[in-house]
This record gives C-alpha cells, sequence and structure tokens, in this order.
C-alpha cells in the first residue's frame, strides 16, 4: 500500500469526477462572478484538458489514464456519464467525446494566441442531489475497473458539490469505495465542498478540530480519504502548513481552491507517468 | 585512427519510436555529440537530434562559447521548425507543440581530430562526457551521482506555431571545458547511463564494452539497478595504427 505504481500503457490510472449539477450549484461561487455549475463544469473540462496535456506526445496522445465522469442531480433522482455514449474511457478516447470546442485566448511570450479548447460537458443546475447514487455508479465503476488493473495505481475518485446528499447517507456508498484497492493501495475519494460565501475555505485538513463547527463539514471530512504521502508532498507547495494524516478535502471551497484541489490529484499521479 | 561505439535503447516497455535521446558524430571533423530530449515537452526527440546533427555537421565555431551556443540554437531551431507538420497537427499536439521543445545537450570537440590532446566540451544539462585516468572515474558536468535530480538544465526550442520560425534567443545555462585526457578513450552518455557508470564504476567501464548491452541493460531495470530510462551512450576510442 505505497502509492507508486508507474503509470504507464500497460498499467493505466482512472481518474472518476462526480460533479453535482443540482439547482443550487445556479448560485454564485465565492470568488467568481459565475454560478458553481459554469465554474465547476470549467474547471473540470480544463483539469481533462491538463491531463490529455500531459499524455501528449509528438505522435498522439497516449493511454496512461482513464477517465469517468458522473453528473448527479440534472434530473431526479439522477446520476449519469457526462462522457457521450461511453462510461469509462481511455483518455485518448476523450478526443471522438468532445462535444464542441471554443476559441479561447492565452497569453504566450506577451502575445495574446489563440487556442481550441475543447469541452466535454456543459454546466448545469436543474434538481435535486443524488449524490448517493452517484456513489453508488461510481462503486460499480471503480470495483470492474480495479479488477482488470490490480498492477495500477488506486483510482481517484474527486466529488464537487455544494450540499448534502437529498437521496441518503452516503456513508456506506463511501465506505465501500474506500475499500476497494489495488495491489498499489485503496482507492483514493476526495470531497470539494462548493462555497457560495467568501468565509475561509478549510483545505486538507488532518484533524477535526480544525473544522469549523458544521454537522456537514465533519460528515465530509469523514468520508474523504486520507492522502498518501507522496500527495502531501505535492499539496505541501500549495498548503505550507498541510501535515500527516490530511484529508482530501476542501471545505467552503472558492474558485481557487477548486482549481488547487483538482490540479494536485493530477500533479500528483502524473510524476509516476513512464 | 578513432573508432566510435553507439549504443541506444528506449526506456523498458516503450518502442523504438518513443526513444528522445539522440547521438550524432563526424569522425572528419572530430565532433562527437548526445542530447535527452525532455519527456515532458513533444518533438523532444526531434530537437535534441537537431542539436547533435548540428553540431557535428555545421562546422561551428566553438571557440567563442556564448556565439557558439548561440548559433547552435538557432541553426538547430530552425531544422526543428522546418520538420514539424504544423498545419498537420491534431488538436492535443497542435496545443502542446507551441510550448516548443526542450532537450539536454552534450558536444565534443577535437581540436586536433586524431587525438585527445585538446578537446573543447559544451554542456547543458545532465548528459555526461567521462574517461578514466589512473584508475580513477572522471566526469564533466556532474561528477558524482547525487548531483542528477529530475530538473536539469535544458536548451529550449522556442515557441512552435503560431509562433514564426523567427528565432528569439534566450541563453541556456551552460558549462564548458577545454582539456585533454591522457587515456585513449572517452564515452558520451545521458543521464540515466552516466549515473550507473558512476555508480557501478570501475565493473561499469568494463561492461559498456561487452556486447548484449540491451538484454544486460533491461535486466538491470528490472533489478532497479539503473532508471528505466531512454539509454544513450557513445564510446570512442583512439587506436594505435602501429
Amino acid at each position: 500500500m505505497v502509492y507508486s505504481s508507474e503509470i504507464s500503457r500497460n498499467n493505466p490510472g482512472l481518474f472518476i469526477f462526480l460533479i453535482d449539477q443540482s439547482r443550487s450549484m445556479s448560485h454564485k461561487i465565492g470568488g467568481s462572478s459565475r454560478s458553481k455549475a459554469v465554474e465547476a463544469a470549467d474547471a473540470v473540462n480544463r483539469q481533462l484538458n491538463e491531463i490529455l496535456n500531459r499524455c501528449t506526445k509528438s505522435e498522439g496522445v497516449r493511454d496512461y489514464f482513464e477517465v469517468g465522469i458522473i453528473g448527479y442531480g440534472s434530473g431526479r433522482d439522477q446520476a449519469i456519464s457526462l462522457i457521450r455514449d461511453a462510461e469509462i474511457v481511455p483518455i485518448s478516447e476523450l478526443e471522438n467525446r468532445i462535444i464542441k470546442l471554443e476559441k479561447r485566448k492565452q497569453a504566450i511570450d506577451g502575445q495574446e494566441v489563440d487556442f481550441d479548447f475543447p469541452v466535454w460537458f456543459e454546466p448545469v443546475a436543474a434538481s435535486d442531489t443524488p449524490m448517493v447514487k452517484a456513489l453508488s455508479t461510481a462503486k460499480e465503476w471503480t470495483a470492474s475497473w480495479v479488477n482488470k488493473h490490480m498492477n495500477s495505481y488506486p483510482p481517484i475518485i474527486i466529488n464537487l458539490t455544494d450540499g448534502e446528499a437529498t437521496d441518503g447517507d452516503p456513508s456506506s456508498a463511501v465506505n465501500d469505495i474506500k475499500e476497494i484497492a489495488t495491489y498499489d493501495g485503496n482507492v483514493q475519494l476526495w470531497n470539494c465542498h462548493l462555497s457560495e460565501s467568501k468565509v475561509t475555505p478549510v483545505s486538507f485538513p488532518s484533524n477535526e478540530n480544525e473544522l469549523p463547527e458544521d454537522k456537514y463539514a465533519r460528515k465530509m471530512f469523514d468520508l474523504s480519504s486520507e492522502l498518501p504521502d507522496s500527495m502531501i508532498a505535492i499539496a505541501k507547495e500549495e498548503y505550507k502548513n498541510i501535515s500527516k494524516g490530511a484529508r482530501g478535502y476542501v471545505f467552503n471551497a472558492q474558485l481557487e481552491d477548486l482549481i488547487k484541489l483538482l490540479d494536485i490529484g493530477t500533479r500528483a499521479i502524473s510524476s509516476l507517468m513512464k | 585512427m578513432i573508432t566510435v561505439r553507439e549504443f541506444h535503447s528506449p526506456k523498458l516497455g516503450s518502442r523504438e519510436t518513443d526513444y528522445e535521446d539522440a547521438s550524432a558524430y563526424d569522425l572528419e571533423l572530430g565532433r562527437f555529440a548526445v542530447a535527452d530530449g525532455a519527456s515532458d515537452s513533444i518533438f523532444s526527440g526531434l530537437w535534441a537530434r537537431s542539436l547533435c546533427e548540428t553540431f557535428v555537421n555545421s562546422n561551428l565555431r566553438t571557440d567563442n562559447e556564448e556565439s557558439f551556443i548561440h548559433n547552435l540554437v538557432r541553426i538547430s531551431r530552425d531544422k526543428w521548425y522546418r520538420e514539424i507538420k504544423w498545419d498537420e497537427l491534431k488538436l492535443f499536439v497542435k496545443n502542446k507543440a507551441i510550448n516548443g521543445s526542450f532537450s539536454t545537450f552534450i558536444g565534443v570537440e577535437a581540436i586536433h581530430n586524431d587525438s585527445f590532446d585538446r578537446l573543447r566540451i559544451t554542456s547543458v544539462g545532465d548528459s555526461c562526457f567521462l574517461y578514466v585516468d589512473g584508475g580513477q572515474l572522471f566526469s564533466f558536468p556532474l561528477t558524482k551521482p547525487s548531483e542528477f535530480n529530475i530538473s536539469p538544465m535544458l536548451i529550449w526550442s522556442g515557441y512552435g506555431a503560431p509562433f514564426t520560425s523567427e528565432f528569439r534567443w534566450k541563453s541556456p545555462v551552460y558549462k564548458s571545458l577545454s582539456t585533454g585526457i591522457p587515456g585513449d578513450e572517452f564515452v558520451l552518455a545521458t543521464d540515466a547511463m552516466s549515473k550507473w557508470i558512476m555508480e557501478f564504476y570501475p565493473e561499469s567501464w568494463k561492461v559498456i564494452h561487452e556486447e548484449n548491452l540491451r538484454e544486460f541493460f533491461e535486466e538491470e531495470v528490472r533489478k532497479k539497478q539503473i532508471r528505466n530510462d531512454d539509454l544513450t551512450l557513445v564510446s570512442v576510442t583512439r587506436q594505435n595504427d602501429q
């Protein structure tokens, strides 16, 4: 259980993103003029781009990773794959699942350069919060994937939400997920609670005492995995006070925290690519 | 007479087309080069090859180091830029290729083509020049295994399209050495091979002259004696004609 398996085309890694699409995601996220739904969709689309970028070589995209995206709350009690016509796909397959290309600009060397930004799914903020259903779907996908990839780096599941589940207590589904393991370690489940307020977020806490008096915060802290040492080392670059035992959890995440969390997950696992 | 022995191998589990190191030499000009394209960037193998081939083929003067490096990068960039079919790149390759390519480089010029009494060495990064004197291993620019890390100095190709092929100079951090060597042989090697030679000297110096190096190093990788990386070795030997 060392979280050190090389990531290769024979032993790919797996990311699954869970995205809350409930009605309240239409409210603005702290630190942005845009809604939580828009920022979450943009952040995950950007992170998929980042993973693809790391897997891209001169001849094209190499399948160092597989990816799944589950959206929950777009319809009542609904948790569905947001990748068009598929569940978990090799990362190169995302090239064929792009729903649109947006013209964006990036500043390079003092010059504005146009580039095509691929989008795989659009922001949605519609119904209730069937998080238990989403976690159960993630559990099924993960268990099936792990059976075929026992030598791989353990899957990383990142849940982005702004509220409590409306379909029951997620503890049982989460515990089932966290018990799934490859030879290299247990599945990592991270939670990111998106905030509307400008209250200071709590990022990667290692102790319940670091949390505010909030029943929801304690629940999500309990449900989040302890980070392996290699991930703590990467997270330390952004969060100086992070310590051993830190959980993959951000409470009251503003836009910047959401992006950092996604980036830390990607960088930590990408460093093992061979 | 000078003879050259080259060995290269892509990292274990990779294909020959995935190999991103490069080497080149020209016996008449007395020039030898090795480069290690950075795997974080793309078209790095092409960039490494451009640097090596430019060094051995272009007859660039090496006596003024700053001017030499400037011209080496300028000509290599032109070659690198021309060889990439920018208009035909797929979306993700295009989005990444704009950032350019990176590579280490080490080049050796024998001032007198048939002797090693004056060698001029220019280096960027952790590819090494190694030789043995009096039973002791010497190396440049790194001298011991602990000096290798994951962030060596690199030469940058400059931006890719939509930037034009126009050259924008950003000087890399380089080291140079002008020296003679007492023995009849020197070696150029990329980082993993250089580190392994240092760690396992003197046995390693015997091994690199043996046959079937590919099988040997595959086993070393499996035993974790050497990092799983592209491996490149150029061994240059002066043989007495009599």
